[in-house]
Formats: structure tokens, C-alpha cells, sequence
């Protein structure tokens, strides 16, 4: 267990890193980019306590906001995401007893994955791109842009969910 | 009593949730893009470093492409220049010209050139960072263009860095012109394509063809007058006396390398001016 802290420390600092200096100025076909930080929140394992996935993804939002300096926006959305993923786990999780496990393609299968994966992923997008406009006027933009975005950020993580998956397996 | 507390420990993570949402909704609403700026540019501060280290980076993968344009710039120039002796030739018998050039020339914008350490381009507030700021005599509302004509409005300045407010960001406005036509507008962008911006308040009694030039109106200190914005892509008439019309900017912010800041010598006289003017409408 001490070895699993240790490690999501370190890919928390990770993830921070790639999405502040890297992935934040993809800007695909003119300004599509992943956020593909969230896979952190995803990969939090099921039965952990939610006070503390809240506070987790509020802390990653927030580091992020620091990068791009977009102060609150990256932690609104991430903690919205850390209050339904809880929720997810619950509708998602193959297990029913409380026995903690990472989600994954292998933990949940594919397809499950894929769904739940794609609604925190979706309700991430839209919140943060509500929270940058910070204006209903412009729902269907914010919508556009949140599911362009969405889509990008599913391809990584479904990408790297096959090799993890993958990888496991040959161990 | 017990009631509420085993109320609150029901829904302690709703209450946690609840609680922490608003307070980046208060962040949100309380930091404006420039104090969010200063948080990240801080002199000093890692992340203002890491950016600039990951600037540095980027432009060496891009120095092919920079020294192309540079070169294009270089070559454009020259031509300027041969234009424009040939003009000083024309007309050196007419001493008066030259007296009122060189009256012209003393007050004319000076230009601070400077390399864009960051553009923020994943939303609504797109933003621009740039590595001259106040040592450098770079102040608020000075205009930005580059090579290929107006970026935008300098609107936060820091020690050594400055934030540019560009055309594609949901609160800029630009004056502009509608060239050889008379028909003055304001440009502004809605939030989506970043290629384009929309003009207002053009009357629709102004001739406008497709692929005609705006460029900026000079009715502002801020930017002089005749600086490329872009080129009209359609128009239709309005509801009202105005036409609406979708301008292709010539501004590519995808490769945004140098830019130049222009440095009125008078604005703040101008200003000055103006405000009196304001005053003297109040009473």
C-alpha cells in the first residue's frame, strides 16, 4: 500500500507536468487540445474514500489552473468529476464486495470501461469549458468544443488503457 | 442538534462538494485573466520558468521556419525601402513635404520587438504572453502586430512580461476600416473559429465586395492607421441599418514567433486630452 501512495504521487506530479507544459498547446486543427489529466481521477481505485477523491481532484485541477493560469476553472471540473466518480464505481464496478481495484480495460472490461470512462470524461469536458467561458450565452460552442475535446482525450486514454491492459497481461 | 449533525455526516461529501465548487466558482469570478497571468509569470516563480524553458525548446524545432520568415520579412522590407527612396526622390524638390515629414516622424510610433513566451489558445479567453514588459517601457493598451498585421492590445503588464489581449478572445474589440471604402466597424470574436472574426457596425449603405481588406482605422492611439486585420470572407445585411460581416483574419496565431509593441510617443497627452473632455461633458 505504501509503495501504491508512493506511486500515485509520482503520477500525479506526471500528469501535471505533461498536461501544463505539453499537452496544453497541442492545439489540434486549431485549438482542440486533450486533457488527459483526468485519466488520474479514472484510475483511482474503487472504494476509496470520497472525501478524498474530492480533495485530490480539486488539488489536480487547481495545480493545473496554475500552469495555464485559468484560476478555478481545471478545479471546478476535476471536482465535479471526483463527486461522480464514486457514483460511477458503484453503477460500473464488476465487484460488489468493497475490495479496492484500478479501472481499467482488463479490471472492467472493455466496453464498460469505454462507458464509463466516456461519461466522467464528457461531464469533465463540459464543465470546463463552461467554467472558461463562464457564460451560458454560449452553450452551443461550449457543447462543440467540449465534445471535440472529449473525443481527443478518450483516444489517448483508450490508447494507453490497451497498452496497460496489454502489459499486464504479458507480466 | 443531533439531528444536524447526523444530517451533516449523511452528506458530508455533498456538503464537501458543494462548498469546494463554489469556491472555484468565487476563483473563477475573482481572478480575472490577468491576475491568473500574474500568478503564472511571476519573475521567478518555477512555473513561469518551466514555461520559458519549454519556449525555448519549442523554438528550437521551429528555427527552419523562423529563419524563413524572417527572410520574407527581411526581403519585404528591402522592398519597402527601395519604394520608398524612389518616393524621397520624387519629391526632395518640395522642401515644405519634408518639413512637415519630419514633424510627422518626431511623433511617430516607436516599435518594441518581443518574442511570444506563450499563447494560451484552448478557450474562450485566448491569451498571449510576451517577454517585454515594464523595464522595457512597454505600458497598458499599447497595440501588438507582427509581420502579417494586427495581434492585439497589450492589457497587463508585469516587471518583464506582458499579456496581449488578441483579436480572438470573446472581450476584444478593434476599430476598423473597411480600406478605400470609408466603412468604419468594430471587429470582435464570437468563440469559434479562431481563423475568423466578425465586423459590426459597418452601415449597409457601404459598398462591400467580397475579398476586401480591413485593416485598422487609426481612430485610436493605439494602433496607427492601415495595419492588416484581414480580408472580408461573406456579408449579408442585418436587421438594423448595419451589415454583418465574417472577416478571414491575416493574423496565423498557431505560428506566432516575434511581435512588435507599438509605442505611441503622445497617448498619454492624447488621453489626457480626452478625459478633459469627458470632464467637461459631465458638468
Amino acid at each position: 500500500m505504501g509503495v501504491d501512495i508512493l506511486s500515485y504521487i509520482f503520477s500525479f506530479v506526471v500528469y501535471v507536468l505533461l498536461q501544463g507544459l505539453v499537452l496544453n498547446h497541442i492545439n489540434f486543427l486549431g485549438d482542440v487540445n486533450p486533457y488527459l489529466y483526468v485519466l488520474f481521477i479514472l484510475h483511482l481505485p474503487t472504494g476509496c474514500n470520497r472525501t478524498m477523491v474530492q480533495i485530490l481532484a480539486f488539488l489536480l485541477g487547481l495545480s493545473i489552473d496554475f500552469f495555464s493560469g485559468t484560476i478555478g476553472v481545471n478545479a471546478g471540473a476535476t471536482l465535479l468529476m471526483g463527486f461522480l466518480k464514486p457514483h460511477m464505481d458503484k453503477i460500473f464496478s464488476p465487484r460488489e464486495d468493497n475490495k479496492m481495484i484500478v479501472p481499467g480495460f482488463r479490471s472492467y472490461g472493455t466496453n464498460t470501461f469505454i462507458q464509463y470512462a466516456s461519461i466522467l470524461v464528457l461531464a469533465h469536458h463540459i464543465a470546463l469549458f463552461t467554467l472558461s467561458a463562464f457564460t451560458f450565452d454560449k452553450l452551443h460552442l461550449v457543447l462543440f468544443k467540449g465534445v471535440c475535446s472529449t473525443l481527443f482525450t478518450l483516444l489517448l486514454i483508450f490508447i494507453i488503457e490497451y497498452y496497460r491492459s496489454k502489459r499486464r497481461i504479458d507480466d | 442538534m443531533n439531528t444536524l449533525l447526523q444530517f451533516i455526516r449523511k452528506f458530508s461529501n455533498l456538503i464537501l462538494f458543494l462548498l469546494l465548487e463554489l469556491v472555484c466558482l468565487i476563483l473563477v469570478a475573482r481572478f480575472n485573466v490577468y491576475q491568473g497571468f500574474q500568478v503564472n509569470t511571476t519573475c521567478g516563480s518555477v512555473i513561469g520558468g518551466m514555461n520559458s524553458v519549454r519556449t525555448d525548446v519549442n523554438q528550437y524545432f521551429s528555427l527552419t521556419e523562423q529563419n524563413q520568415m524572417l527572410a520574407e520579412h527581411n526581403s519585404r522590407l528591402q522592398g519597402e525601402i527601395r519604394r520608398l527612396e524612389s518616393r524621397l526622390l520624387q519629391i526632395e524638390n518640395d522642401t515644405n513635404y519634408l518639413k512637415r515629414k519630419a514633424f510627422a516622424d518626431e511623433k511617430k510610433y516607436t516599435f518594441h520587438t518581443a518574442r511570444v513566451v506563450n499563447v494560451r489558445r484552448d478557450n474562450f479567453k485566448n491569451i498571449i504572453t510576451i517577454d517585454k514588459g515594464e523595464a522595457d517601457g512597454i505600458r497598458q493598451d499599447m497595440g501588438v502586430i507582427s509581420s502579417n498585421g494586427v495581434v492585439g492590445i497589450v492589457s497587463g503588464v508585469t516587471e518583464h512580461f506582458s499579456l496581449v489581449l488578441p483579436i480572438i478572445n470573446i472581450d476584444s474589440k478593434t476599430s476598423s476600416i473597411i480600406k478605400g471604402k470609408k466603412g468604419t466597424g468594430i471587429i470582435s470574436w464570437s468563440g469559434g473559429d479562431i481563423r475568423k472574426a466578425s465586423m459590426e457596425q459597418v452601415p449597409n449603405y457601404i459598398n462591400v465586395a467580397e475579398g476586401d481588406t480591413v485593416e485598422t482605422s487609426g481612430y485610436s492611439t493605439i494602433f496607427p492607421a492601415g495595419i492588416n486585420i484581414g480580408r472580408v470572407e461573406s456579408f449579408e445585411k442585418g436587421n438594423d441599418d448595419f451589415y454583418e460581416i465574417t472577416v478571414r483574419l491575416s493574423q496565423d496565431y498557431s505560428s506566432l514567433l516575434f511581435v512588435d509593441v507599438i509605442d505611441f510617443g503622445y497617448s498619454a497627452e492624447l488621453q489626457e486630452l480626452n478625459s478633459k473632455i469627458i470632464k467637461e461633458d459631465n458638468k
